[in-house]
């Protein structure tokens, strides 16, 4: 996987510079936002992307802690899946640095429209309670060196992280926000309809490319931990 | 068509430009620390000969 993700990050740099060529000089203003609205094409697909970050995240973090309950009594650290968590440790990374620019372009349109930069609004409150949440998980494998140790606990505090994921989602529905509801296709001209689908396949391919050379950094600095703790737990 | 929201383009552009910056930045810092990595471990496969 590690070794095609470049190649589909390529073709997401690539896609992203022409959905957001098309977003910004072709696809016609908004009615009443004008040309805020552009910010659109790129703020959507950054929370696509990390809530796909998130979730792989999760899947890895579920897949260690399921690896770990069946080979209860395995004690050699070389059996252990490590691959998940690389990839939880990649996935959680790249989808915080999405969160981040998720968080700073929603500031930057919301200036104009709402006239503050940040309120505690419900969407936003919980995205900044589920940014904060995967930057804690990061801080706690930057503590704990014992590999298995450090994977167990990082993939047990991920899933109850995620739990905030489906609150950023609903939080527009379930209450009342300053936000908007998400649109549906329907809603969605189909001149905004183009760029912004351009541009959210470029986004989540340049998050799996990020993803996938994060990965290999994670295994590499997860093998030299493994050797100074003497290979075995 | 009354309240609509006039300019703002430089706006923008400025989300579309951190946006970027801040992704190269980021592969950058990676990319950087996997070299590093490699060449901790003397396997880098890429620099100048160190014999």
């Amino acid at each position: 996987m590690p070794r095609v993700t470049p190649v589909i990050g390529v073709i997401g740099v690539v896609l992203f510079v022409v959905g957001s060529y098309n977003g910004l000089y072709v696809a016609p203003a908004d009615r009443y936002m004008g040309d805020i609205q552009r910010i659109m094409y790129v703020h959507v697909p950054c929370a696509w992307t990390a809530m796909v970050c998130f979730t792989v995240s999760v899947i890895a973090g579920l897949g260690w802690v399921i690896s770990l309950l069946r080979r209860r009594g395995v004690s050699e650290a070389a059996s252990r899946p490590w691959v998940l968590d690389d990839w939880l440790e990649s996935s959680i990374e790249v989808g915080v640095v999405f969160g981040a620019l998720l968080i700073v372009q929603g500031m930057i349109w919301a200036k104009p429209t709402w006239g503050v930069y940040w309120t505690w609004d419900p969407r936003l409150t919980t995205v900044a309670v589920m940014e904060l949440m995967f930057v804690a998980v990061l801080a706690l494998r930057g503590f704990v060196e014992e590999p298995v140790r450090r994977a167990t606990w990082s993939a047990v505090v991920t899933l109850i992280a995620y739990v905030n994921v489906p609150l950023v989602y609903f939080s527009v529905r379930w209450w009342s926000s300053l936000h908007q509801v998400q649109s549906t296709v329907e809603e969605v001209d189909k001149a905004i309809q183009t760029p912004l689908a351009i541009n959210a396949f470029a986004v989540l391919f340049i998050g799996i490319g990020l993803m996938g050379v994060r990965a290999i950094l994670a295994r590499m600095t997860r093998e030299a931990l493994l050797v100074d703790a003497g290979g075995t737990q | 068509m009354t309240g609509v929201m006039q300019g703002h383009f430089d706006t923008v552009l400025l989300a579309y430009g951190l946006t970027t910056g801040v992704l190269i930045v980021y592969l950058a810092v990676v990319i950087h620390r996997i070299r590093t990595e490699l060449r901790e471990r003397g396997s880098a496969t890429f620099g100048p000969d160190q014999k």
